[in-house]
């Protein structure tokens, strides 16, 4: 009798199935081509002036008066007091860090802007970056993306992205647990009765990709097979794992360290929605508090990254990427609510060991509009370019080892930035 | 000779792939140009149209004159389930099936477990009275038109709505406070899910109607942001939004068709008496805010009414009908290979009064849609279920509904599986998936167990009211009843996916073969049963049509 673990040696597709304490990955992280990445999605639209953008020097930028600068080396923010966790994360993290000012998102409407952010295009079947990273990953992983929480935006890589849901459901699914959710409870096959189902339907999932000779039919079948082979992989770590992490980013940031760890996904995506960001009215409480639990959350994700071994010798900090956005910026000036509205040019951070930490990218002129930048050295320059969301995401998938013109025709990279 | 067969083909099973599991009838359908496949067409037109697979009646219909598809679309149309697959295909296009709005059932005095109806309810004011007109064949127009509504009990009790006496659930209403005659543009279901705020100035929802009713969506385009012109500046910006070219292009029609809509503006989106009524003393609204008139493309108007009006006398209008409608069943956009015979739909759905079963009609019956392989013109691809088909079918072939605490899993993704399977949540997630991916996998398999055992224990005890065992009686083993055994699963074949297998043939080989594993495990006869028909409500083909 060939059980699912037999055929899952068989084909070679085994890893993480047969005990998280392997190392079925050994190439991974090996080059940059095989980094993790951790997107950390504020959605609703962030105050980039109240920690990335300094603006102090910009009439028409509405600052905070108890706000001040903090630098460390080439790495300047906006310090305030009641935000400590931001200097907290820079003073420990400002080597790693680099942040990109006057980014353009063409778009002031949330839903246009978040597919922008994350695609870099207003297509609504376009993949989103987390989405294409995994989905290029040359390694056979069980949840190549792992969406613990917020957007995303699968596209063509619909078979690599897995969402854990928002109260426990994927560990309920895979520990058959859901069953009794149901109102006419049933009782789950014993484990052997699955296995030999498991088993049954492995072999007729690869018959059908086998006979399947439309491309269509064959690319469905496939991502059959595909789902099929991860959903028995994840089966077999539903003692290891928990993945029913709350929305807190501190909770996300472990589950997220726990599953890179094992090496079982690449990217991984999780919301963080603080007070909520979109501050049309009381700018700046919301967004200072947003900020703190932003950087509180950022302290815990990072710390906890560098204290667990990665692949290849240094730490899972030194093989991952966490790049932590928003869909918008906010306009420089308070509104009659004292609240902002939106603003079509935003900033990012990004900490990776594929970009040069230590930097800000970009700037701001007068009115709050995004400087021109030169993509080869990633200096301001007045006779530059756009530094949109595009460049961005370019930016990400090289660093990913993803030739970005695959998916962003047009759209270079900051090659200055890269390592 | 079951056993025989099985252990000979579990010896060969390390070598290669066992070809007892392959389906040559449907690969030879894929690969040779022998035309549509009947069974293969009534299976896609009746998933697409009722969302469940068809009977065995039907199938032998099919078998006995594959003509008998024509009549049988008909049936499909005027089946009760097509309301409710429009319902669910349209939520797409309509985006308000939200899990939450700004308000809640305790809001309004309900208790919160009562949370999930008043969801549901509030997103489907709208699909529902979009399903009420293609149902009840009435004119598309009625979408912009109409001075009625969908309501049920609930939405009776905390709108103005009038509720006709006597009636339950979802039935012809109408609003108490004189909001205009404007269709869905006069519902609280579609300004609840698309709001805006004063700088906004209605474009954001303005924005929906054009692409919902027109397929036009301006922010599809990205915006030239010209540095020329000074954003902080209020009277700058105004000007520049009517006259500099990068920004006039969009907003000088949408403005104006954003001035419409102050009528459904809350001026506190958190209030339940604020939301709960139109607005006319807002309509002026667009005075204070940018002072631009409301036009329709150049053609001044006043208020929903006369909005509602311009766009059901807009072609555009009837273009994007034909045009969802394709692209809903075909899975994919439309390209200019569609053009010849989308203007043939759009005669044809003119010429009926604009009655979308006509259209529908139009698009089951082309050759496009029926036809996988014949001829040079476009080709029908294979198509995955979506989350509310999956339960459908499911609930008709086994009876089985999954609900927890009352709420159908497949519907919310509060507490529930609706992204998980593959669904749309209206806000983070709108377009459903099109590939199967992990956790839709593991959906399918859980659905599977609880379905099958449900049905295995509901036909074991109810024999004569059996829906899909009915050539066993859960005594036989190979031993003592193997004719019956394979003459069941011959029937599950057949109902499941529309296949003929032969009695000897590789699927019934190796579904004994299985059933004999599991019955080795489990020692019970209704468990091997149980086990086998998962593993069939689990196949790639159970979700692929």
């Amino acid at each position: 009798m060939l059980n699912r673990r037999d055929f899952l040696q068989f084909t070679g597709l085994s890893g993480v199935a047969l005990g998280a304490g392997m190392v079925p990955f050994q190439a991974l992280a090996q080059s940059q081509n095989h980094l993790n990445f951790v997107f950390v999605f504020n959605g609703g639209g962030w105050d980039p002036t109240r920690v990335f953008a300094n603006c102090f020097e910009q009439r028409a930028v509405d600052m905070e008066l108890d706000a001040g600068i903090s630098q460390i080396g080439d790495l300047r923010w906006v310090d305030h007091i009641d935000r400590p966790s931001v200097s907290t994360f820079f003073e420990r993290y400002h080597s790693r860090s680099t942040i990109f000012n006057g980014l353009l998102v063409p778009s002031v409407a949330h839903g246009t802007c978040r597919r922008l952010m994350m695609t870099g295009t207003t297509n609504d079947g376009a993949s989103d970056w987390a989405a294409i990273i995994a989905g290029e990953s040359q390694i056979s992983l069980s949840l190549p993306q792992m969406v613990l929480s917020g957007p995303s935006y699968p596209g063509q890589h619909g078979t690599s992205v897995t969402r854990a849901g928002t109260s426990g459901q994927l560990d309920a699914l895979l520990s058959g647990e859901v069953l009794e959710w149901s109102d006419h409870h049933t009782e789950r096959p014993s484990p052997r009765m699955e296995d030999r189902m498991d088993s049954y339907l492995l072999r007729r999932a690869a018959a059908a990709v086998q006979e399947a000779n439309m491309p269509k039919a064959k690319e469905l079948y496939e991502a059959y097979e595909a789902s099929l082979i991860r959903g028995v992989e994840l089966k077999d770590l539903r003692e290891v794992i928990n993945w029913s992490a709350s929305g807190d980013l501190t909770a996300q940031g472990n589950l997220a360290a726990q599953i890179l760890s094992l090496g079982i996904s690449r990217t991984i995506m999780m919301n963080h929605g603080g007070v909520g960001w979109d501050s049309h009215t009381n700018n700046d409480n919301t967004q200072s508090q947003s900020w703190e639990s932003l950087f509180g959350g950022l302290i815990d994700m990072a710390d906890r990254f560098s204290t667990l071994p990665g692949r290849g010798g240094g730490s899972l900090l030194d093989e991952t990427c966490i790049v932590v956005m928003s869909e918008m910026g906010r306009t420089p000036a308070l509104n009659g609510n004292e609240g902002k509205d939106h603003w079509p040019y935003t900033s990012a951070l990004v900490m990776g060991p594929g970009l040069q930490g230590g930097r800000v990218i970009g700037a701001t002129d007068e009115f709050y509009y995004g400087e021109k930048i030169d993509y080869d050295s990633g200096e301001i320059w007045h006779d530059g370019q756009d530094l949109t969301v595009g460049n961005l995401g370019a930016t990400l998938l090289a660093s990913a080892g993803v030739d970005s013109r695959d998916y962003l025709p047009g759209m270079a990279p900051v090659y200055g930035v890269l390592k | 000779m079951v056993v025989a067969l099985s252990l000979l083909w579990m010896g060969c099973a390390q070598q290669e792939t066992p070809p007892e599991l392959n389906h040559p009838d449907e690969a030879e359908e894929e690969v040779k140009d022998m035309g549509p496949d009947p069974i293969a067409q009534l299976f896609r037109a009746s998933l697409d149209l009722r969302g469940v697979r068809p009977t065995m009646d039907e199938i032998d219909r099919v078998d006995a004159d594959p003509e008998a598809y024509g009549d049988l679309v008909d049936e499909f149309l005027d089946d009760p389930r097509f309301e409710d697959r429009i319902i669910n295909m349209y939520a797409e296009v309509f985006l308000t099936r939200a899990d939450g709005y700004s308000v809640s059932a305790a809001d309004y005095g309900l208790s919160s477990s009562n949370q999930f109806e008043f969801v549901r309810s509030v997103g489907d004011e709208t699909l529902r009275m979009f399903a009420h007109i293609v149902a009840n064949e009435l004119p598309l127009t009625e979408l912009v038109v109409g001075d009625w509504t969908m309501a049920n009990e609930l939405l009776a009790e905390i709108w103005p709505i009038e509720y006709p006496d006597g009636a339950t659930g979802w039935a012809v209403s109408r609003y108490t406070d004189a909001r205009p005659a404007a269709g869905i543009l006069a519902t609280n279901s579609f300004w609840w899910r698309y709001m805006s705020t004063t700088s906004n100035a209605n474009r954001g929802k303005a924005n929906a109607v054009s692409k919902i009713l027109l397929c036009n969506d301006y922010l599809s385009k990205t915006i030239e942001f010209d540095r020329s012109v000074n954003l902080l500046d209020e009277d700058a910006l105004n000007d520049a939004l009517k006259t500099n070219p990068g920004c006039a292009t969009c907003h000088n029609s949408l403005d104006p068709l954003a001035s419409f809509l102050w009528g459904t503006y809350y001026t506190d989106y958190r209030s339940p008496s604020d939301l709960k009524y139109y607005h006319p003393e807002r309509e002026h609204l667009w005075q204070s805010y940018g002072d631009i008139e409301p036009a329709y493309y150049g053609q001044p108007g006043e208020g929903l009414g006369d909005l509602g009006q311009f766009i059901a006398a807009d072609p555009r209008f009837i273009d994007c009908a034909v045009e969802r409608v394709f692209e809903l069943l075909s899975q994919r956009d439309t390209s200019l290979d569609d053009t010849a015979r989308m203007t043939e739909w759009r005669n044809d759905f003119v010429q009926s009064d604009l009655n979308m079963k006509t259209l529908f009609k139009s698009v089951l019956l082309d050759e496009g849609y029926r036809s996988t392989t014949l001829g040079d013109g476009p080709k029908a691809t294979r198509k995955m279920v979506t989350p509310d088909m999956l339960g459908a079918q499911v609930e008709d072939l086994t009876g089985f509904v999954f609900e927890s605490g009352g709420v159908p899993v497949l519907e919310t993704d509060s507490g529930g599986l609706r992204t998980l399977a593959g669904g749309i949540d209206g806000t983070n997630v709108t377009r459903p998936a099109t590939q199967p991916m992990t956790t839709l996998v593991l959906v399918q398999e859980r659905f599977a167990q609880a379905a099958a055992n449900h049905v295995v224990a509901h036909d074991r005890d109810n024999p004569d009211e059996a829906r899909l065992f009915s050539d066993i009686d859960f005594h036989e083993t190979p031993k003592n009843g193997e004719p019956q055994m394979v003459a069941q699963i011959q029937s599950l074949h057949l109902r499941l996916f529309g296949r003929h297998v032969a009695a000897d043939g590789p699927e019934v080989v190796a579904n004994l073969a299985l059933w004999e594993d599991l019955y080795e495990v489990s020692l019970t006869i209704e468990d091997a049963w149980a086990g086998l028909l998962t593993v069939l409500l689990r196949d790639p083909d159970f979700l692929f049509y």
